[in-house]
């Protein structure tokens, strides 16, 4: 998908809309990615990110924070890095394809004006849940009937999940 | 029997209009048959026609909202036509599920277009549609005699999720207790204590509007609005809740050995239709004896009420978990650290609810 580690700086993503979505709120963000049934938060350094994927230069993200955080910029891209190929890796962000000549939406406000969210640089971390994958899980061979309507495979036990319960 | 790759082009596409008018046609003719019957109910304020074609869904269908029980109307928000038909369903063509669909899983298969709604549960047998067209939807039963008991206790969750979306409603899988003038949400996946929290709460002076799951509006002051009198118990823990022992109840025939009992109409006094939510409680089994409330932010709610919603429940979609969050950020949020002392938990959630905001 892309150059993982060894992405370019004038590489940038999207959402994986609209298989992902996502709740910003202060401090934290929500990610659902609905084609997996797992979940994810992201607060501090991973929510400014986060809030940033669409349309932001990988370059500029990195500039930025080393900038709010008064912190080397090869710091912030040693972890950045990193954890935009985990975002990638989830199937949360993919690469931005933009036409040739049209310039990648930036951010209208001046973001050196806005505070940090923390007092120093941390690297950002994407928690994960999957405890509700189960629900979720593709049988990806089902049995049917002569006209098409699935049915349990013969065998199969009834499905007792302690949600439906 | 074929096997179904799921990467095969889709061979027969049918009309998911023309399919919803077949299988239409198809209850018409039941009807016609057997003889049919009407039952009315308030759900979330609108009245909805249920349409039995026969008797044999009605004992089935009806208990689990007969609290909800109303008068008929000249126009009903909703009808529901009804009917058991053992051998129906293979001779009806298999809709388009593969066309695009709903989020998926191992249980269900469904479609959605601005105008049909189709799901299939695989493990009730249940074909549920809706056509928000013309305010009708078939609630067809393979076999009413194998209908679990999760579904019995909890029925129609598809075509009402469908039907009361437009109407301002969403369907969430929460517990739901209070007075008329607010109560609480209780969130959380399966097992995190929200069903025994909701039971510890009947015959106090906070009233039963649901352990698993209740219609939500999302106005300016959410709003949660029972959808079953229905409470599910393991049949060992019974004897934790002595006010339930005492009810008429069914083991779940599937052999999971959960209770259903049903609060109306021996104890009506313990159920309310629904009330504003004043707070949304997320509870968490702990080792201790006492019971205690803490705020919690509206990014922790969401994650124990979004998800098992999402998921469990089939026709949702990318704007569910919107509307959740908006729900989340209009009210105060607690974790509910429950003891081992059950008959202490109302008073903590009647206290956050009389604190307005701060337990």
């Amino acid at each position: 998908m892309y150059g993982g580690s060894g992405m370019s700086t004038g590489l940038y993503f999207k959402v994986n809309s609209p298989s992902v979505v996502h709740e910003v709120f202060d401090d934290e963000v929500v990610i659902i990615n609905l084609d997996t049934g797992v979940y994810y938060s992201v607060n501090g350094v991973g929510a400014e990110i986060w809030t940033r994927i669409d349309g932001a230069v990988v370059g500029d993200i990195i500039d930025d924070l080393a900038s709010r955080y008064a912190t080397p910029a090869s710091d912030v891209e040693a972890s950045v890095r990193p954890f935009l190929d985990e975002l990638g890796a989830e199937g949360l962000i993919v690469p931005n394809q933009t036409a040739p000549g049209e310039s990648p939406r930036r951010p209208t406000r001046d973001t050196a004006d806005v505070p940090p969210r923390l007092p120093r640089f941390e690297a950002p971390v994407l928690r994960k849940y999957s405890d509700m994958q189960e629900l979720l899980l593709l049988d990806p061979i089902h049995e049917v009937d002569e006209v098409g309507w699935p049915v349990r495979p013969n065998g199969a036990d009834e499905q007792h999940p302690k949600d439906r319960a | 029997m074929r096997t179904l790759n799921p990467d095969a082009p889709d061979v027969a596409r049918p009309d998911p209009a023309a399919f919803f008018e077949t299988v239409h046609r198809a209850f018409e003719h039941a009807d016609h048959a057997a003889g049919g019957s009407d039952r009315w109910y308030l759900i979330a304020g609108h009245p909805v026609r249920l349409r039995f074609a026969g008797s044999t869904l009605i004992p089935v269908i009806t208990p689990a909202l007969e609290h909800l029980s109303t008068a008929p109307v000249a126009r009903p928000a909703l009808t529901v036509c009804l009917w058991d038909v053992e051998s129906l369903l293979p001779r009806v063509p298999a809709p388009p599920w593969r066309m695009h669909g709903d989020i998926n899983s191992q249980a269900s298969r469904s479609y959605s277009d601005e105008r049909i709604h189709i799901s299939f549960d695989i493990g009730t047998g249940v074909l549920s549609m809706v056509d928000d067209a013309a305010d009708l939807a078939v609630y067809c039963v393979r076999d009413a005699r194998r209908l679990p008991g999760y579904e019995i206790g909890a029925p129609l969750k598809p075509i009402l999720q469908r039907a009361m979306r437009g109407r301002g409603g969403q369907l969430v899988h929460a517990a739901a207790v209070g007075r008329p003038d607010g109560g609480a949400l209780l969130v959380g996946k399966g097992g995190s204590g929200k069903s025994t929290t909701a039971l510890t709460c009947l015959g106090t002076e906070l009233l039963y509007a649901g352990d698993d799951y209740c219609m939500l509006s999302t106005g300016s002051v959410p709003y949660a609005h029972s959808l079953f009198n229905s409470a599910k118990v393991y049949a060992e823990d019974l004897g934790r809740f002595p006010r339930l022992a005492a009810l008429p109840s069914r083991l779940d025939d599937l052999g999971i050995d959960k209770a259903l009992v049903f609060l109306h109409p021996d104890q009506r006094e313990w159920i309310t239709t629904g009330f504003p939510v004043r707070a949304i409680l997320v509870p968490q089994v702990t080792g201790r004896q006492e019971t205690s409330a803490m705020p919690i932010s509206p990014a922790a709610a969401l994650k124990a009420l979004a998800p098992s919603t999402i998921f469990q429940l089939a026709g949702m979609d990318h704007s569910t978990l919107g509307l959740l969050a908006t729900c989340v950020r209009r009210v105060p949020c607690y974790a509910l650290h429950l003891g081992s002392t059950l008959s202490a938990i109302p008073r903590v959630i009647q206290d956050v609810l009389a604190s307005g905001g701060a337990p």
